[in-house]
């Protein structure tokens, strides 16, 4: 096969991240993603492939940030109990 | 070795900021004893996701607990693993160095792994005996 483009990053470690981590469904759309990009690059369909990629970036992307926003709100809800928390701990 | 070859991606060190906050935050911090954000997945459905409990499982890897990380999720202790050996492998062939392929570097790798959160996700659900070990 010649002019065989390069594999696009199918962006599964931060599929994995997201899943793992961040308790969300973006996570699992990634992994979905990744598993096109493979696919479709193992097939030939180079153009498809990269569309997947980057809709894989996205996702990941997206629920890394929706992860960390739910953080900070959190934070500053809940802010004073973590804070009480780690002096409780201190007295150990 | 050129000076380029060990070059590391902004991410590499925006993910090397964050873990040293995590490991930091979750050595000092017990989840378990409350005041701590729990997973909006599950104070909404009240359903287990994949990731419910890695906080505590975090916190048990960090006192080096791997039973009591494996107890509150089965899956965040081989995850750790995985990606450390990603990173690893990464880095290695940057600077030329043969290493061993990364796992999820195998085009079967993103089936595989949504297979395996699909069921753990499902059984770790299930109200009955065997399965409850899996919830966290």
């Amino acid at each position: 096969m010649e002019n065989q483009p390069p594999k696009p990053n199918n962006y599964l470690v931060l599929a994995i991240i997201c899943t793992v981590c961040c308790c969300l469904p973006a996570g699992i759309v990634s992994i979905v993603y990744a598993a096109r990009v493979n696919e479709t690059y193992a097939r030939g369909e180079y153009t498809l492939a990269e569309q997947y990629s980057s809709s894989a970036r996205t996702w990941g992307i997206v629920g890394l940030v929706i992860g960390g926003i739910g953080v900070i709100i959190y934070l500053a809800l809940f802010g004073f109990g973590i804070f009480a928390g780690i002096m409780e701990n201190a007295r150990y | 070795m050129r000076a380029t070859d060990l070059k590391i991606p902004w991410y590499g060190y925006a993910g090397m900021a964050g873990l040293l906050v995590l490991v930091l935050l979750y050595y000092g911090i017990n989840p378990e004893r409350g005041g701590f954000p729990a997973c909006p997945f599950h104070e909404l459905t009240g359903f287990f996701c994949t990731g419910c409990g890695s906080q505590r499982a975090l916190h048990d890897l960090l006192h080096l607990d791997v039973a009591g990380a494996l107890g509150h999720n089965l899956l965040f202790p081989p995850v750790v693993v995985l990606l450390a050996w990603h990173v690893v492998s990464r880095m290695a062939a940057r600077s030329g160095r043969r290493a061993w392929k990364s796992p999820l570097d195998y085009s079967r790798a993103p089936l595989l792994v949504l297979g395996i959160v699909l069921v753990f996700t499902l059984l770790r659900n299930l109200p009955w005996e065997p399965f409850r070990l899996l919830a966290p």
